[in-house]
C-alpha cells in the first residue's frame, strides 16, 4: 500500500483551480449602491437633455408636417444629429405583388434643405418629406441598415431587419404622420393600376405615362403603370396630384429611403396615437 | 495491526498494489458546492434588496464573451436603443446599447457557457421571475450592452414619439431631479456624437427577446422575485440549457 501526498496536493490543486474557475467565472455579477436615478423623462414632445455643440447650437430645427401638402403642425422637434446615413428599404416583391401601402406621401419642402449634424457639419440636398399611414405587407423583405458615417474611430454597422414575419410591420400606425429627412435619389414606386385614372383630367397619351408624368416619376411595368419617382423629383403631395380620382391609399412596387432622421407624431403635430412603429421578428445589431 | 483504511489512505493508493477503486481528480462536488454557496449568498443579498428598500445596483459583465440573455418581455414609458463603445476584455468594440427607464421584465434568464478543461463544459445560469405573463421584474432603469437581439413575435413595439437617426448622446430615458438625465446611454461624446446612430422612443415594449450580452445594469428599487443561480454541465438538457437555446438564437 503506498501513500501518495503527491496525488492529494495535485487534487488540492485541482480543486482549488476549479473552484478559481466558477467564482471567476466569465459571467461577474455583483450589486452595489445605485446613483439615485428616477423613472421616465417623459415630455409633450421629444425632450431634450443633452447639450449639442457648445452652445446647443448644433441642433437642426425641423417644423412637423400635417401629412398633408407643405403645411406644418406647428410643433417644431430639434434633435441632435447622429450623421449616420442609413437605408430604410422595401424590396420588390415576388411575383410583382404590392408590399405596401400609404395613404399619402407628401413634399413639405419643395426645395432642398440642409441639416446640422452633432458636430457642427452641414449635409445639404435633402429633402423634408412625410408619410402617412405607411403600412408594410406580411412576408415583405424590410430592413433598416446604417450605410454611411458611422463612428470612424470605433466603425461599426447598424441594422434592423424584420425575418419576412406574418404580421405586417407598421411604419405608421392609424393616423401617424412620418417625416423624414432623405436624400434626393431615394425612391418608391407607386402602383398606379389601383388608383381610378378615369377620374382624372389627363392629356391624351398611354394612361401610366401621363398619370406618372403628374409625380414627376418615370414609367414602367405593364402598361406603364409601376411609377417611380425619386423624391427630388416628386412633385408635391400624392392625394392632391391624384384629386379626383378619390384615392385615398397608395399601393407601392418599393421603397428606398436614405435617411438621416425618421420622427413618427400625429397629425396635429403631438405624440403617435397607438403603434407607430411595429417591427414583428426582428433582429438589431451593432456589428463591427 | 492497521484498522480500516480511511478515505485518505484509500485514495493514496495505486492500482498497483492492488488497492481498493482508486478516486483521483477534483472532488466536483464539493468545489461546485462552494461555488454554489458563494452564489447563494449573493443571491441571498440581492433577495434582501428585491424588497424595494434599497436603491442597488446590480451590474453582469461578460468579458471573456457574451452571455446569453432571454425575457418574454421588456418595456418601458422611456426606450432607447443606440450604438456606443463598449469595452470587451479591455478592447473598445461597437456594441448595441438598449435603456429603458422604469423597466419591466416578465422572466429573466442569463447564462454563460465555459469551458474548464477536463471538467468540460459548465453552464452558470441566472434567472428570475416566473414567467407567469406578468411583468413581475421592475427597476427603475436597466442598460444593457447587447451585441445582437432577436425580438420573435410581436418584436418592437414602439408608441409616441419616435425618433430614429438621433445621435446616441441626444436619446432620453430616465430623467434626475425633474429634468431628463443627459446622455443616458453613456455614449461616446467625442463630435457631440457624431456617428453614433441612436433610436429614441416615449413608449416601447420588446416581446420575445433572444440576445448576446457584454453587460448589464439593472437600477433602483429592483423587484427580482424566484431568483435562482444554478451550475450544470452543459450536457444537459431543459432547466440546464442555455437562456437562448431552442433554436432561436440570434445568429439563426
Amino acid at each position: 500500500m503506498t501513500r501518495t501526498t503527491t496525488t492529494r496536493s495535485s487534487r488540492r490543486r485541482q480543486r482549488a483551480i476549479a473552484l478559481a474557475a466558477f467564482l471567476g467565472f466569465g459571467t461577474v455579477l455583483w450589486i452595489g449602491p445605485a446613483n439615485p436615478v428616477s423613472g421616465s423623462a417623459g415630455a409633450a414632445k421629444p425632450a431634450t437633455s443633452f447639450r449639442c455643440g457648445p452652445n446647443d447650437d448644433h441642433r437642426t430645427a425641423l417644423p412637423l408636417s400635417t401629412g398633408r401638402g407643405t403645411a406644418t403642425s406647428g410643433t417644431t422637434v430639434t434633435p441632435c444629429l447622429s450623421g449616420v446615413l442609413s437605408e430604410f428599404s422595401v424590396e420588390r416583391g415576388t411575383g410583382d405583388a404590392d408590399v405596401a401601402t400609404v395613404t399619402n406621401i407628401t413634399k413639405v419642402s419643395n426645395d432642398p434643405i440642409s441639416i446640422t449634424t452633432a458636430d457642427g457639419s452641414t449635409i445639404s440636398g435633402l429633402y423634408h418629406i412625410a408619410f402617412s399611414n405607411f403600412d408594410v405587407a406580411p412576408d415583405e423583405k424590410t430592413e433598416i441598415k446604417s450605410i454611411k458615417g458611422t463612428s470612424s474611430s470605433v466603425p461599426y454597422t447598424f441594422t434592423l431587419k424584420p425575418d419576412g414575419a406574418d404580421a405586417p410591420v407598421v411604419g405608421d400606425g392609424e393616423d401617424v404622420v412620418t417625416d423624414k429627412v432623405v436624400t434626393g435619389d431615394s425612391v418608391v414606386t407607386i402602383d398606379l393600376s389601383s388608383i381610378d385614372l378615369a377620374g382624372l383630367d389627363l392629356p391624351i397619351g398611354p394612361i401610366g405615362a401621363v398619370a406618372c408624368a403628374l409625380v414627376g416619376g418615370t414609367p414602367g411595368g405593364t402598361l406603364g403603370m409601376d411609377c417611380t419617382v425619386t423624391f427630388a423629383q416628386l412633385r408635391g403631395d400624392l392625394v392632391t396630384l391624384f384629386n379626383g380620382a378619390g384615392v385615398t391609399k397608395f399601393d407601392l412596387k418599393s421603397v428606398d429611403l436614405k435617411f438621416y432622421y425618421l420622427v413618427t407624431h400625429d397629425a396635429d403635430g403631438g405624440p403617435a396615437p397607438g403603434t407607430a412603429l411595429r417591427f414583428p421578428d426582428t433582429t438589431i445589431a451593432v456589428t463591427p | 495491526m492497521t484498522g480500516q483504511p480511511t478515505d485518505r489512505e484509500i485514495e493514496g493508493r495505486t492500482p498497483d498494489h492492488g488497492a481498493a477503486e482508486l478516486r483521483q481528480g477534483t472532488r466536483w462536488g464539493r468545489a461546485g458546492l462552494l461555488a454554489l454557496a458563494s452564489f447563494g449568498v449573493l443571491g441571498w443579498i440581492v433577495g434582501q434588496a428585491a424588497s424595494g428598500a434599497l436603491a442597488v445596483q446590480l451590474n453582469v459583465d461578460s468579458q471573456s464573451s457574451p452571455a446569453a440573455f432571454s425575457t418574454t418581455l421588456l418595456e418601458g414609458p422611456d426606450i432607447a436603443f443606440g450604438a456606443a463603445a463598449g469595452s470587451v476584455d479591455g478592447s473598445t468594440t461597437p456594441v448595441l446599447r438598449a435603456g429603458v427607464s422604469d423597466a419591466t421584465l416578465n422572466g429573466f434568464c442569463l447564462s454563460q457557457t465555459q469551458s474548464l478543461g477536463v471538467l468540460g463544459d459548465i453552464t452558470v445560469k441566472v434567472t428570475a421571475g416566473d414567467d407567469s405573463g406578468k411583468a413581475d421584474i421592475t427597476a427603475n432603469y436597466a442598460t444593457f450592452d447587447l451585441t445582437t437581439i432577436r425580438a420573435a413575435g410581436e418584436g418592437v413595439v414602439l408608441g409616441g414619439w419616435n425618433q430614429i437617426g438621433v445621435a446616441s448622446t441626444d436619446v432620453t430615458t430616465i430623467d434626475q431631479n425633474g429634468a431628463p438625465y443627459p446622455n443616458p446611454l453613456d455614449a461616446p461624446t467625442t463630435g457631440y456624437g457624431e456617428g453614433w446612430f441612436g433610436i429614441d422612443s416615449d413608449q416601447g415594449a420588446v416581446h420575445n427577446i433572444k440576445g448576446r450580452l457584454y453587460s448589464a445594469q439593472v437600477i433602483g428599487n429592483i423587484t427580482l422575485p424566484h431568483l435562482k443561480v444554478n451550475l450544470f454541465h452543459a450536457s444537459k438538457t431543459g432547466d440546464a440549457a442555455p437562456c437562448d437555446a431552442a433554436g432561436e438564437t440570434p445568429e439563426d
